[in-house]
Order: structure tokens, then C-alpha cells, then sequence
């Protein structure tokens, strides 16, 4: 089996640009930067919500993608400057709200039905990306707890988990982690990952995800995973944000580190890899996150600890991050972390009550972890038996619970 | 507290820090202009960074916290700002901004007038002045006395010894007119919210509850504080100009039992609307009452030619009232700041755990004509009191630091020479108590050594128990509760005890219409 077929893969980063008030600019100026590198690109160069979104084009290896990265981001940064303007790129804003995303696209699909159920599949590997590319952990004055804060609010909606489709009852869908999209181009996008910082992480990170997907592609495809597997896929998703590279995910056999799931991913893809022109010895920032178990995240709170106000963090790494290997320098010099063990059911039953206050909204519990109905409905359960909390039904206003202990 | 956003001028090595000067650009978070007296000014700062990059060079931004930027943004203070009774013998002047050369200040009060230069002391310039030498015999209060210098100016109030005192000061945050009273020293601020109010702080504690911290750049009412707000044209956002209207006139009284202080603004020339809030601040009881109206004026004749026609309906302008009141939010595992109202049938406690989230109870209305806000660790608590014929649907937002209670009733429509608003009452104080059957507050006050207790409360029209019992350091003592009937609020009631002989901060409890203190008020 071949699902994808020629091979080919892109990536579209969406990034901020701001000026010398460390303002955003808006959405109607960027129309126009966008337009302008259009012509000058000869790439759809667009916008998507007060951003400027950099599709690469068809690419086929590492090294095209990476030439194309530094290309259009040359250019798009010598333009925003003749406007005293930078680009700034970056998963979330220490005091705006917004996020931002590099989703991978990879070519070639012919069959749809085939790329809805590479979604269930795929599904088990979107949290190892997420984890990857975690680069948001600042937003709206508040910083940490979580080092993709993207996808633990979803991106307001734009970042959803799969919900898994059965090709016979499927409609065309929007949004999601793993997504076949062919109502627009002829390609599978995985969206779970948070804009990227550094251009070469970037382009190994999309070279990455695409071998891993053609590698996929190339399996037999389950007809639709467990409920287990599907509550796995979650919990592996909250742990993905919460810790990055440090994450321990629930997989075959028990707890396991990202970093060696990983290293075992690139080694299972290494033939797709070749195929895009790359090893995975050439992934060299890629390499060095798994050895020190450290993320783009990381490197913001670092900085975070030295301007912990967020007006100044935010344009303490604005300036910091047009320097396009500011993250790779930081890699060469930042310790080595620890994994954060996987929370255990106890520790995911706290979690679901510490989001819960007075008169809280029942749906409040079910977008902590974003389990389904029944899932969640068995954690407030527990919580109500343990006297954690209380549930109330209230006419006009639905369940409600209230934290007790 | 606004914070400094500035452009980089110069960076230079000094001894293992940046040593980095430049001009003010503007005021974070709404990027506005930097007040005139730093215009063209360059500012000196260092700063240790870890990587020279993230500061950058000529021409990029360079980012203040509040707290370094406070010395800027109202760099001429004296001390003391507000003083009782009589002036004191000498003043303290201090100037903040860097001066190649000695800055001169004018002084003036009760038709006396200074001139001085500032002396260098440290990083900053001051100066004292001898108040014999402004104003040659004793002054009546309420006075001023008025500093200018470089485009700032600072004042020293003063209020008499004893009773009610009303008054323009000037704070950090600008001018802003005190009214005080032995509950409380309420400030409202004249060039914000066309008179939002900017601090309110409980005597008998000095706890001020709309304190906010000096480290957090925000909007200083919208981190901390009370602001109206209206739609106005358009039902999906609030008219963002009233957060920024300034005061245009002001009247004040002392009669009747209350210190009453009315303003009056232009809101929109287009629309031709005007706002005015009268704050009256009771002498006898822990309460502000504030009327907030809104007046559409009839539109002048149009004198041009081929004008549109219009009909009725081109000239009313959709209206709907709201308010956002702010603190600093309380968060503990199983506590914390929250809301408490009735919906008509059930007392309703909402405490949201996690920042950033938002509430609006778009069903139901605060029909028990109160909302209690609770801040239980700091034991600082607010009641809030509508009218009940017409209440506002409870709305709220719980940042990393604030949280609001910000309720709106539905919109109207306003047609020429019609007027809408609200009243609304706020008693602050340090125990509450809740049911269905209503709300209340306690606050205490040190009168001449006498701790006096003020209760005001909500109580539902079906109950009959109009009792209070109030425990002070161990002895308890009843009293009646009072009705007072605030037109646009209706019913409350009060009461008050003196406690002659106890320790000002003896604990305090109590029980008023059969409601007891809430736990771990």
C-alpha cells in the first residue's frame, strides 16, 4: 500500500509581524505585504488571522523546503523592515490573543476514504508532533503550566482533536490534529504542531512529519481505533502540552519518554526520509531536543524567568526571535531536562478538579482533557463519589459543579 | 498602572550590564502618548541581559515594567499628598526626570506664591518648602496648595480635622476628586470613565478595594476599579471612548447626611450624548450610591442642501447600560474570589478556577437586587445593590490577576432629548453574609477611639426578621435594621453600633436578618 503518491509535503507558517510600538499589524496592512511577496515569491503567500501565512509550495526534499524557508523569509523580512516592521514568529503572545500554527501538508492523496482512516491512525503520532514542536507558553498575561497552551485551549476552536470519521458517514470537516483535506489540495495536513521559532526547525520538523506520514502510508490502515486507544490519544495530547519534550505518553508496553518514541519514529521512517533527501542524523536541532529533552517552550520560559512581566517578555522575544537561530544557539548551552512521569489516574483526576470552581459548567470538566461523554462523564463520577465535588442541575443553566475538597 | 514603551537611542557596555538610553515612544498596554512632560525627553536605564539581542539596538522598542516606569510618569510628587485639619510645617518636593541642570518649581496656594530650584539627591531632585513662607497665616481648610514644574503638577490637600471632607487631589494616576467620611476615602478619577472610581478605600482598616499592585501594566480601571460602560450604536462592543472621557465639570455638596459629588462630561459630539454620575457618599452609613445617566440632545437644524431624508428612526441611537467593577483575583485549591446572588429562586456562588475564562448567565437576571463579591483570604468583600424592578444579567472574566463583575441590561433605544441610566449602591467591608433571603456587608470605623460598625443590607421583601446581632472582641450586642428607601436602588437597611473601649482590630462577626457572616469572611 501507498497512500501518498507522488511524495511531496509543505508547511504554511503563520507569522506575526509587529512594529517599533511592539504593536501586531493589523490584518489589512498585511493584506498587502502578502500580496507584495506574492509577486516577489511566486508563493500563495496569504494572511490568516493577523498574521502573515507562508505556504512553501510543493516541496519533495530537506533540502528544497529549507531553501524555500530562508528564501521567502528573507525576502518577507526585508520588506516588513523598509516599514520599520519585524517578523515575529511565534505559537502565542504573552499578552495578545492569539495563536499560531506551521501545520505540515503532505502530498500526494488520491483516495479520500483511505485518508480518513489514516486520520485514526494517525492520531497516536499527533501528540508525539505536538510535543515536538510545543511553543506556547505564554498567552493573554499568562505564563507556564503548559508549554503548548495552543493546544490545551485548542487554539479558540482552531485546534481540535480528531473526532474520527467513518468514511461512509463522513462529511468534509475543519480544524482538527490529523486532517485529510482534499477539498482543497490533494494532501493529509497534520495541524497539531505550534508555529515554529527557529527556520531550521521548521523545515526539519516538516521533513520530519511528512516521512513519518508517507511511512504510515504505507500500512494497513485500521478501520477505526478502540475507545481505548482514542482515550489515549487524548491523555497523550494534554501530557503533550503541559510538558513538550519532557512528556512521558502512554504507549504499547507502558509509560515511555517522547524522546524515545521519538528516535524510534525517525528510525521506522528512515527509508521515507531518504526519500525526501534527508537522515535522520541530518535533523541535526531535532537530535539535540531529544538528547536534552528540551522544546521551542523552553526556550521562552527561559526567558520568561529573566522578564517575567509579559509586556516585556513579549518584546524581549520579538526581538530575540528575528534572529532565526536564536532557539538553535539556545540548544547548544540549555541543561539537559528530566521526563515528567505520564499522571498516573489519580493525578488526571486532580487535574479534571482543579478546573472546576463554584457553579463551574459541566463542559468546563469535559475541555480539561477533551475526553468524550462517556469518559468524562465517569470522571465526574468519581470525583462526586470522592466528595472532590458537587453536581447541581439547575433549570437555565445546566449541570453545574462545585469544587468541595 | 500604565507602563513606558520606549525607542532605543543608544546601548552601551557598563560593567557587565547594558546601559541603554532612549526616548519615550508611548504608554502600554493602549500604546497612547507619553505624557507632554516627556515628550523629547531621553532616559537613561540599565539593564542585565543575558544576550545582548533582546534588547536590541538603535530604534527598536525598549519595554518599562510599571514599577520602573512610576517615577516617570508622575515625576513631580509632594509629601504629603493629603494632610487633616492644618498644613504641616514643611512640604517634600521630589522630581523624578533626569535635568542636565537644576529644575525650578512654582508654588502657590490661598493667593501665596513660591519660586524654588530642586537639589540633587541621588538619581532624583528635591526640594522643601516652608509653609509659613506660602502662606503667611493660617489657612481654612479645604485648600490646596499646588506645585508646577516642567509641565507637572503635584498638590497637597487639605481637609478639615473632623466630619465629611470633599476635594481635588492629584494621584499617581492623574487629578481625581476624594470624597471621605470616617467609613470611607473614595477617589474618582477626572480624566477616566467620566468619573469611574478609581479607589475606595474602608478607614477603619485602611484596606483599599480597588487596590492594584504596582507591578502590573494595565489599564489602571481595568486591572483594579469601578467603570461604566454603554453601548452606544452598536450592540457587539462597548464605546470604548467613555474609558477614556475626562471629567468636565464638577459640583459638591455637604447637606442632608451625605457628601454628594456630580459630574458631568461630553461623551460623543456625533451623537451628540453627554454623561454625568452623581457619587453620594452617606455619613451614617458604610454606602456610595452612584446615578449614571446618559442625555441624547436634540440635533441641531441641518442647513445642507440635498440632504438624505430621514426618518424617526435615523435619529435614535441604540443604548445598553453595563459596568465592569475589577480586582485582583484570589485563587487557593478550594477558594477564592467568587460572586454570590440570588436568580430569584437559589443562591447563586460562582467562583471560576481557571484564568481566562469567561461567564455571562445570559438566562436569568440578578432579580434579588445584589451581588456580593467575595475576596476571602484578604477578607475584602463588596456589595453591590440594583434595582430590582429591573435588573442586569450577571457577566464575568477571571484573568491571571483580575477578575471582573462586569453585568449589562438590555439594550434601548435612545431618541433626542431622552435620557436612560442607572443607580447603583456599594458598600465595602470586611464580614458579608448571604442567603435567599439576602445580602449584607459589615465595615468598621474608629471614631475618637470608638469602634463604630456599619451594616448595610438587601433584605427580600417576605422576610420579617429586621434583627442584628453584631460580636465585637467578644461581646455581642443587637440593633435594629433601618429601611432607607434610595430612589433607583429601593429598599435597604442599616444599622450601627458604637463599641466604646475595644481594640480597634478585635475580630468582628455577626448575624442581620437571620443571615449569619458567611465562613472565612
Amino acid at each position: 500500500m501507498n497512500l501518498f503518491h507522488p511524495r511531496s509535503f509543505s508547511t504554511d507558517w503563520e507569522i506575526m509581524v509587529v512594529d517599533k510600538l511592539d504593536r501586531l499589524v493589523g490584518i489589512d496592512k498585511l493584506w498587502s505585504f502578502a500580496g507584495l511577496l506574492q509577486r516577489e515569491c511566486g508563493l500563495n503567500i496569504t494572511i490568516d488571522w493577523n498574521t502573515l501565512e507562508f505556504p512553501m509550495g510543493i516541496s519533495r526534499s530537506f533540502d528544497q523546503i529549507w531553501h524555500r524557508i530562508r528564501q521567502v523569509t528573507d525576502l518577507a523580512t526585508q520588506l516588513v523592515r523598509e516599514y520599520d516592521c519585524d517578523l515575529y514568529p511565534a505559537a502565542s503572545h504573552p499578552t495578545e490573543r492569539i495563536f499560531n500554527a506551521s501545520h505540515v501538508h503532505i502530498g500526494t492523496v488520491q483516495d479520500e476514504s483511505a485518508a480518513l482512516r489514516l486520520e485514526h491512525a494517525a492520531i497516536r503520532y499527533a501528540p508525539v508532533f505536538g510535543a515536538l514542536a510545543a511553543n506556547s507558553p505564554a498567552t493573554l498575561h499568562r505564563l507556564g503550566g503548559f508549554k503548548s497552551l495552543r493546544i490545551r485551549h485548542r487554539a479558540f476552536n482552531n485546534a481540535r482533536p480528531t473526532a474520527l470519521r467513518d468514511p461512509y458517514l463522513s462529511q468534509p470537516e475543519g480544524g482538527t490534529d490529523t486532517l485529510a483535506k482534499l477539498y482543497g489540495a490533494q494532501t493529509f495536513e497534520m495541524r497539531i504542531t505550534d508555529c515554529a521559532s527557529s527556520r531550521l526547525f521548521l523545515a526539519e520538523m516538516a521533513t520530519f512529519v511528512a516521512a513519518y506520514m508517507h511511512h504510515l502510508g504505507t500500512k494497513p490502515l485500521p478501520e477505526k481505533p478502540s475507545a481505548g486507544d482514542y482515550k489515549r490519544y487524548l491523555t497523550n495530547r494534554w501530557i503533550a502540552a503541559r510538558d513538550g519534550m519532557q512528556a512521558t505518553f502512554y504507549w504499547d508496553g507502558g509509560p515511555r519518554p517522547v524522546a524515545e518514541i521519538l528516535l524510534e519514529m525517525l528510525d521506522d521512517c528512515r527509508e521515507e526520509l531518504s526519500q525526501l533527501g534527508a537522515r535522520a542524523s541530518d535533523l541535526v536541532l531535532m537530535q539535540r531536543m531529544i538528547e536534552k529533552r528540551a522544546c521551542q517552550a523552553d526556550f521562552v520560559l527561559d526567558l520568561a524567568r529573566r522578564y517575567p512581566e509579559p509586556y516585556s517578555l513579549a518584546s524581549a522575544h520579538a526581538k530575540l526571535v528575528r534572529h532565526w537561530s536564536v532557539f538553535d544557539e539556545f540548544l547548544e548551552t540549555a541543561p539537559a531536562l528530566d521526563p515528567i512521569p505520564a499522571p498516573d489516574a489519580e493525578e488526571i483526576l486532580q487535574i479534571h478538579a482543579a478546573a472546576v470552581g463554584e457553579e463551574t459548567h459541566f463542559y468546563r470538566s469535559r475541555e480539561t482533557m477533551s475526553y468524550p461523554p462517556p469518559v468524562a462523564d465517569e470522571i465526574v463520577e468519581q470525583m462526586v463519589e470522592r466528595g472532590l465535588i458537587r453536581r447541581d442541575v439547575v433549570p437555565d443553566r445546566g449541570i453545574l459543579l462545585s469544587r468541595l475538597t | 498602572m500604565n507602563a513606558l514603551l520606549g525607542k532605543v537611542v543608544k546601548v552601551t557596555e557598563a560593567g557587565g550590564e547594558l546601559e541603554v538610553e532612549f526616548e519615550p515612544a508611548c504608554l502600554l498596554p493602549e500604546h497612547a502618548a507619553v505624557p507632554e512632560w516627556l515628550a523629547g525627553k531621553k532616559i537613561t536605564i540599565r539593564r542585565r541581559a543575558q544576550d545582548p539581542r533582546e534588547v536590541g539596538g538603535i530604534g527598536d522598542s525598549i519595554v518599562l515594567t510599571a514599577q520602573e516606569s512610576a517615577r516617570y510618569l508622575a515625576p513631580l510628587t509632594v509629601e504629603p499628598a493629603v494632610c487633616f485639619g492644618a498644613l504641616p510645617k514643611t512640604l517634600s518636593l521630589t522630581y523624578a526626570l533626569p535635568s542636565d541642570k537644576a529644575p525650578e518649581f512654582d508654588a502657590q496656594a490661598a493667593g501665596g506664591r513660591l519660586h524654588g530650584t530642586f537639589e540633587k539627591d541621588g538619581d532624583f531632585w528635591k526640594a522643601q518648602i516652608e509653609t509659613s513662607s506660602l502662606v503667611g497665616q493660617a489657612v481654612r481648610p479645604p485648600m490646596a496648595v499646588t506645585v508646577t514644574g516642567d509641565k507637572c503638577t503635584a498638590t497637597c490637600a487639605l481637609f478639615p480635622a473632623e466630619g465629611p471632607v470633599y476635594g481635588k487631589i492629584t494621584t499617581a494616576d492623574g487629578p481625581a476628586y476624594r470624597l471621605e467620611n470616617c467609613w470611607y476615602a473614595a477617589n474618582f478619577s477626572l480624566t477616566a470613565g467620566a468619573g469611574a472610581v478609581a479607589s475606595f478605600v474602608e478607614k477603619g482598616r485602611g484596606v483599599d478595594h480597588f487596590e492594584l499592585p504596582n507591578n502590573l501594566t494595565c489599564l489602571r480601571q481595568e486591572g483594579a476599579g469601578h467603570l461604566d460602560r454603554v453601548h452606544l450604536g452598536s450592540a457587539w462592543e462597548w464605546f470604548e471612548k467613555l474609558r477614556d472621557t475626562e471629567v468636565g465639570s464638577v459640583g459638591v455638596s455637604s447637606a442632608g447626611g451625605a457628601l454628594r459629588l456630580d459630574m458631568q462630561s461630553a461623551l460623543d459630539d456625533g451623537l451628540q450624548v453627554r454623561t454625568s454620575v452623581a457619587h453620594t457618599l452617606y455619613d451614617d452609613m458604610p454606602l456610595l450610591t452612584m446615578q449614571r445617566d446618559y442625555c441624547k440632545a436634540k440635533p441641531a437644524p441641518s442647513d445642507k442642501k440635498n440632504e438624505t431624508p430621514k426618518e424617526k428612526i435615523d435619529e435614535i441611537t441604540p443604548i445598553g447600560l453595563g459596568f465592569r467593577a475589577s480586582w485582583i483575583v484570589e485563587r487557593d485549591r478550594c477558594s477564592g474570589s467568587r460572586f454570590l446572588c440570588t436568580d430569584g429562586s437559589r443562591l447563586v456562588a460562582i467562583r471560576q478556577a481557571e484564568p481566562n475564562s469567561f461567564v455571562a448567565c445570559r438566562s436569568w437576571a440578578i432579580t434579588g437586587g445584589w451581588c456580593l463579591v467575595e475576596h476571602p483570604i484578604r477578607r475584602a468583600h463588596m456589595l453591590y445593590l440594583f434595582n430590582t424592578d429591573d435588573p442586569p444579567t450577571l457577566a464575568s472574566w477571571a484573568g491571571p490577576h483580575t477578575i471582573t463583575l462586569e453585568p449589562y441590561w438590555p439594550l434601548m433605544p435612545l431618541a433626542p432629548e431622552q435620557s436612560v441610566g442607572h443607580t447603583l449602591g456599594l458598600a465595602a467591608g470586611e464580614i458579608c453574609g448571604a442567603s435567599t433571603d439576602g445580602a449584607w456587608i459589615a465595615c468598621r470605623a474608629v471614631v475618637k477611639g470608638i469602634v463604630r460598625i456599619g451594616i448595610v443590607a438587601r433584605v427580600a421583601g417576605a422576610v420579617s426578621n429586621h434583627e442584628a446581632s453584631i460580636t465585637l472582641a467578644g461581646e455581642t450586642r443587637a440593633a435594629s435594621l433601618a429601611p432607607l428607601l434610595i430612589a433607583g436602588i429601593g429598599t435597604l437597611h442599616t444599622a450601627m453600633l458604637d463599641f466604646a473601649g475595644v481594640d480597634p482590630a478585635a475580630a468582628l462577626s455577626a448575624t442581620v436578618a437571620g443571615i449569619e457572616t458567611r465562613p472565612g469572611a
